[in-house]
């Protein structure tokens, strides 16, 4: 391993390379003591290759490129190692001579910061925009508020062209702006020109940022988990087009990033980085074929993603079909519509019909804004519904109001889509756990409270974190934390709204054991998820929405295995993205027309086109019906076929 | 997503924006009204004395729709003030029209409160480029400063009118008097001609009730924000200069300061004004009100109101122009 | 006026020497509003034209005043001016705003959209002005002035509180109290005020505090409003200036006062940053 690794960095370095990384060495001083977040690390990109830095999230990744790249104020705290960058034949040393008192001294004070500021500006200001350039997780605040999104990408051209000694003319400018916004896939290039960032959707800003990045003609692009935060099939197309432009533009980049199918697809090689060490390099190529002797946490990064698993012959059988347990609960026409402020009326849920069963997991899948959270909190009557029946157990659950419903609460439990769950942030976990037991079972002691909630953190996996808070708690715990209060309650039905959005793969993969651990034979859940891997590995139901109606339903079997409503398709698609190409054309809901009358995917699908249904999707919506080899499927177009 | 705001939107917002402050201009001067009808007692008695005259009685009457029930005789005084009768002065000084009196002060309060505002802005803009970031050490210079800078501001201006004179006096070398050799005798009269009040009030309002730390502290944490936000870091990466993004995003934030300011600075002047005998609606306010002369105090209250309300009007028409966020964002 | 929260922060460490120091001044002001009225002081019993203007001395720590009354004694009895009537007022603000504030943040809807107009409508009131006009139609007195001045602080506590349980409300966590059971009244009162609000809450009765201090300071020296000779109180104190310019007595209200405001809005600061970074 260790012959084959000096190979491939001499090979490496015989080559001219845009940026070389030797032994860096980065830590923090935290009021808690010295933190290396980044500990002798050494690789380098050559011109127009695309190498993919793969780690956990919130590791420093972010922190530690943006300030040795000096793009934000600040000493990074780089205690070693060299970073050169060539552009047009000069290479930059980033970190020469850098003046001792910078590395030595401990703590941070206002002269090194300067020092590190005025140093770090001098190197990289004639570097930014020609050499290398970044593109940056959270695509809307990339952009300026105040000024529109064409004028930000003319000042990026203007600036790329005073560099190279030219001036072109407004006009020139304002043209080539344009094109770079059909390049990057704008439905209507003049309006975007013209429009201000928070007109404009997550996905649609991380395009402009992409034509803003590649307008300068960079040598090299780092691009900084620019996928964040976005939905499955936005992120498919963000990333088929970066991977597009990158090439047609032999733009080198460095992309960072926590999710392994991202990188697989995008790059040509990988570094895998833990605890601040490169633990593994290899080739893309080698990665998915599996090639290799891999290390622990690699494979475990490939096992989480399902690549692995499709790749094997038989994957593991899915879990069993639903035990068929009574009907826990029943729920029909339920309707919500949401009123803006600007008289747009948004029909976050639409005519929904959901029956849960005892025992079930139940996965509701969509992307954002399709209405999965509404759902989930009418089912937990946490919003008023317009209309529908509901009951739970037999009993009318929107009848109930007052006492009576927060006595039935503790028969149904949400667990919340954000970061800290369903914590407070000022109450230690022992009094959180005690506020509960108090409400649901009054009849405790005080001591029998407190073993109760002994009890209840143990079955969580959680040992000694009573006397602790919120914000001391990592992602995983606090989404432990958040379970044990529910199960206080001992509920019959959980709906757990996107349990672990923002955890790392190893950790969510513990959050879904956990959840699956802690089920039993008689909890019902109704799992709302976006992550179709997790869903494989727990649900044994799948809903689809889009737009506030159900359009599909199938037992999990079934998922990937018959044909699906095109909308599911291209979840599916999106979801796999290492394994198939994806069309350029890659639709997401947010383009998708709001309030259409027929079925909502009529104006994109490709399938109504094909079978000329457009006028008949576009008139009414498709009722979901029952399809012959299980489930339910509303579409015009399949229904007949099947 | 949402179409672009086009001039349409914009327009219909300042529209909606503008009857909201006439909304509000009419409330408060309702309230303003109410309290003048909740008065003990009658309120021509208390005004006129009495013994004033039938006519005087009378006018009084007329002028503060006293005859009508509350509602009714709010509209009829509020329909005389919008045409700018606001009555005439009884005591302070008979038979002038209120309205021209309350004006001429209030152009002397309100611009001693736009000056100080801005000189006091200007300074904490230039001290937070100067100091940078936070620092330990730096608690040696603005930890004294906050603290001093916490006293109000009357008591500032009387310290400063007496270290004034405490200087002249020094060079005067003042007669006979009582009490400890190093209290020197102040002499108003050497300071209260020339532009000295002007100044020396403008300097007692920046400096007292927090203000400057105040604004020193808002203006270093906007920029902080504005130039530690994500969009920089892509500005810089594009390879093209912050500054102008980096001005026009505080445009927003410092006018914000500006009207979330402004009442209380024009609180202080009112006070200030009097001890420095300026000739502003702060010492208009305070005589008129030892003679109780009603409709005076009530003008100048009105004025004050109005001020506040109108100004809160430009700045958010203002805001609303340099960031388009702002028309979405009405509460 | 007076907000600060931010600098708190930059200090660092000569701050705790300040914190000290402001916690040991509001403390003896403390000390004096509650021993005030177990002393009796009689005004004109005080008056003995024979020793006036004494400069500072073991007998009169702080010299005497035109009238031969201990200055040290005065500024001691004029805590008792503003104590009383600050505390009532501060509570009632902040009582009567948190209320307020929570409702319309809470609720929201119809009611809370009346409750944050009305709120702005008062806003909109001059302060200072107001209690002029006050003081002018009514019989000026400190508890008129103390009533006034909590009524035009309710706006500004009830917005600070209503943004905020605004905020929360709408984030999960709270929600997510609902859904496991709790009554709202618990979540609304408990969990949003008395948790998370509280720090808020706190500074805003100490803010008030000092307003009533400044205020009542300012309008006895501005208009005989506040308490009269010959009773004392620290702003008719400073107001002989007026009178008799060429003496010295009303520097220590004045710095009584500067130092009286400066410590209490440190400690106001202090205590609210502290609860918010205890959970840490
Ligand atoms: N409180 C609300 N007010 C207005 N619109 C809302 C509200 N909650 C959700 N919506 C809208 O309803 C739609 C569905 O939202 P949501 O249920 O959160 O979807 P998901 O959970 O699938 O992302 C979205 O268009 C969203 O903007
Ligand atoms: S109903 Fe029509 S538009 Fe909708 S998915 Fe089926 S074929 Fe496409
Ligand atoms: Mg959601």
């Amino acid at each position: 391993m260790s012959a084959e690794m000096s190979a491939e960095m001499s090979a490496e370095m015989s080559g001219a390379s845009v940026v070389r990384v030797e032994g860096l060495t980065v830590a923090f001083d935290t009021p808690a003591g010295r933190k290396t977040v980044v500990d002798g690390v050494s690789f380098d990109v050559s011109p127009g290759e695309v190498l993919g830095v793969l780690g956990e999230s919130g590791s420093g990744k972010t922190m530690s490129t943006q300030s040795i790249l000096g793009l934000v104020d600040g000493y990074p705290g780089v205690v070693g190692g060299a970073i050169s960058l060539t552009h047009a034949g000069v290479t930059h040393a980033l970190l020469a001579d850098l003046p001792a008192h910078l590395y030595a001294r401990r703590g941070v004070t206002q002269k090194r910061d300067r020092a590190w500021q005025r140093r770090s500006r001098a190197v990289m200001t004639p570097l930014w925009g020609q050499a290398v350039t970044a593109i940056f997780q959270n695509p809307r605040r990339s952009l300026d508020p105040l000024m529109t999104v064409g004028e930000q990408l003319v000042e990026a051209l203007a600036a790329a062209a005073a560099k190279r000694g030219a001036r072109p003319a407004a006009e020139a400018l304002r043209a080539e702006a344009l094109r770079w916004l059909e390049r990057v896939q704008m439905v209507s290039p003049p309006r975007v020109f013209a429009s201000y960032p928070h007109e404009l959707s997550g996905g649609m800003c991380q395009r402009a940022m992409i034509a803003v990045a590649l307008a300068c003609k960079p040598t090299l692009l780092v691009a900084d988990e620019p996928t964040t935060g976005l939905d499955a099939t936005v992120r498919a197309q963000v990333v088929s087009l970066l991977r597009a432009l990158v090439r047609e533009e032999s733009c080198a980049m460095l992309y960072i990033s926590h999710d392994i199918r991202e990188v697989l697809f995008l790059t040509d090689r990988v570094i895998v980085m833990r605890h601040g060490r490169v633990i593994e390099r290899a080739s893309t190529a080698d990665l998915r074929a599996g090639v290799g002797e891999r290390h622990p946490y690699t494979r475990s990064l490939l096992d989480a993603s399902g690549l692995v698993e499709r790749a094997a012959p038989a994957a593991p059988a899915a879990p069993a079909a639903p035990a068929a347990g009574a009907l826990l609960l029943r729920a029909r026409g339920l309707n919500k519509a949401f009123h803006g402020r600007d008289g747009g009326v948004t029909r976050a849920i639409d005519h929904v019909d959901v029956d849960l069963y005892r025992g079930e997991v139940v996965a509701l899948i969509g992307e954002s804004g399709s209405g999965k959270t509404t759902l989930g909190r009418a089912l937990t009557r946490l919003l008023q519904l317009d209309s529908g029946d509901m009951t739970l157990g037999g009993e009318d659950l929107r009848a109930l109001g007052g006492a009576p419903l927060r006595a039935a609460r503790r028969g149904f439990q949400m667990i919340f889509q954000n970061q800290q769950a369903n914590l407070h942030p000022s109450l230690s976990v022992r009094e959180m756990l005690d506020e509960s037991l108090r409400l649901h079972q009054p009849a405790l002691s005080a001591q029998g409270r407190r073993e109760r909630a002994r009890a209840l953190l143990a079955r969580v996996g959680l040992g000694s974190h009573e006397e602790r808070y919120v914000a001391s708690l990592s992602g995983g715990e606090q989404r432990r934390v958040g379970l044990a209060r529910i199960l206080a309650t001992s509920p019959a039905l959980i709906v757990a709204d996107e349990p672990t959005s923002g955890l790392d793969a190893a950790i969510k993969l513990q959050i879904i054991d956990l959840l699956s651990e802690v089920k039993g034979d008689d909890l019902t859940y109704l799992l709302i998820s976006h992550d179709l891997g997790l869903v494989r590995k727990i649900a044994t139901r799948v809903l689809v929405m889009l737009r506030g109606r159900v359009i599909e339903e199938m037992p999990i079997a079934d998922l990937g295995a018959r044909p699906h409503h095109p909308y599911t398709e291209k979840l599916l698609a999106a979801a796999e993205l290492g394994d198939r190409e994806l069309s350029l054309d890659a639709v997401s809901v947010e383009d998708v027309e709001a309030g259409a009358r027929g079925c909502s995917y009529a104006r994109v699908c490709p399938l109504a086109r094909a079978q000329g249904l457009a006028a008949r999707c576009a008139a009414s919506p498709p009722p979901l019906a029952p399809h012959p080899r299980g489930g339910a499927l509303a579409c015009f177009g399949l229904r007949t076929d099947a | 997503m949402s179409r672009p705001l086009g001039l349409g939107a914009m327009s219909l917002w300042a529209l909606r924006r503008a009857a909201r402050s006439l909304a509000l201009l009419v409330g408060a001067s309702f309230l303003v009204y109410a309290t003048l009808r909740t008065a003990p007692g009658n309120m021509v008695d208390l005004v006129l004395g009495l013994n004033g005259t039938e006519e005087a009685r009378a006018t009084l009457r007329a002028e503060f729709g006293l005859d009508s029930g509350v509602l009714l005789g709010y509209a009829r005084w509020a329909a005389r003030a919008a045409t700018g009768d606001l009555g005439r002065s009884i005591t302070f000084s008979p038979g002038e029209g209120v309205a021209e009196l309350a004006l001429g002060a209030f152009a002397v309060t309100l611009g001693l409160a736009l000056v100080s505002l801005l000189l006091s802005v200007t300074f904490a803009y230039a001290l937070a480029v100067a100091l940078g970031r936070p620092q330990p050490r730096q608690g040696l210079l603005l930890g004294p400063l906050s603290f001093l800078n916490a006293a109000p501001s009357f008591v500032v201006a009387v310290c400063l009118a007496h270290g004034i004179n405490a200087l002249i006096h020094l060079q005067l070398q003042g007669g006979g008097r009582v009490g400890p050799s190093w209290y020197p005798i102040p002499t108003y009269q050497s300071i209260s001609d020339s532009l000295a009040p002007f100044s020396f009030a403008m300097i007692s309002i920046s400096l007292g009730d927090g203000l400057f730390m105040d604004l020193f502290n808002a203006v270093r944490a906007e920029l902080r924000a504005v130039s530690g936000a994500q969009f920089m870091s892509a500005v810089r990466a594009k390879g093209a200069r912050t500054r102008p993004h980096i001005v026009k995003n505080l445009v927003v934030p410092t006018l914000s300061l500006f009207t979330a300011r402004l009442p209380l600075v024009l609180s202080a002047v009112v006070v200030v004004e009097y001890i420095f005998t300026l000739d502003g609606s702060g010492y208009l306010l305070f005589e008129a009100a030892k003679v109780r002369d009603v409709p005076v105090v009530v003008g100048v209250s009105l004025f004050f109101i109005a001020a506040v309300i109108l100004m809160n009007l430009i700045l958010d028409l203002v805001k609303a122009k340099v960031d388009p966020r702002e028309v979405a964002r009405v509460e | 006026m007076w907000s600060s929260a931010g600098a708190r922060r930059a200090l660092g460490a000569p701050w705790s020497t300040s914190l000290t120091l402001s916690a040991l001044m509001v403390g003896a002001v403390l000390l004096c509003g509650l021993v005030n009225p177990l002393v009796e002081y009689d005004p004109v019993l005080e008056v003995d034209l024979s020793r006036r203007y004494l400069p500072p001395s073991a007998e009169h720590l702080l010299g005497t005043d035109g009238q031969g009354r201990s200055v040290a004694f005065r500024v001691f009895k004029g805590v008792e001016a503003f104590f009383f009537p600050g505390l009532l007022a501060g509570l009632l603000a902040a009582l009567v705003g948190g209320a307020l504030g929570a409702t319309a943040g809470y609720v929201g809807g119809g009611l809370g959209r009346g409750i944050a107009a009305a709120l702005e409508l008062l806003d909109t009131l001059p302060r200072m002005v107001f209690l002029v006009l006050v003081c002018t139609i009514y019989q000026p007195s400190i508890a008129l002035i103390a009533a006034t001045s909590s009524l035009l602080f309710v706006p500004s506590v009830a917005t600070l509180v209503r943004r905020r349980v605004e905020a929360l409300a709408a984030e999960d966590y709270i929600l997510a109290h609902v859904a496991h059971g709790f009554h709202p009244l618990k979540v609304v009162g408990y969990h949003l005020l008395w948790l998370q609000c509280r720090a808020l809450l706190i500074r805003q009765f100490i803010f008030v505090f000092a307003y009533v201090l400044f205020i009542e300071t300012a309008l006895s020296y501005l208009g005989d409003y506040g308490v009269q000779e010959p009773r004392p109180s620290w702003g008719n104190m400073v107001a002989q200036t007026r009178t008799s310019p060429t003496e010295w007595p009303w520097l220590f209200p004045a710095v009584a006062i500067i130092l009286t405001i400066a410590a209490l809005l440190t400690l106001g600061d202090a205590l609210a940053q502290r609860e918010e970074e205890v959970k840490r």
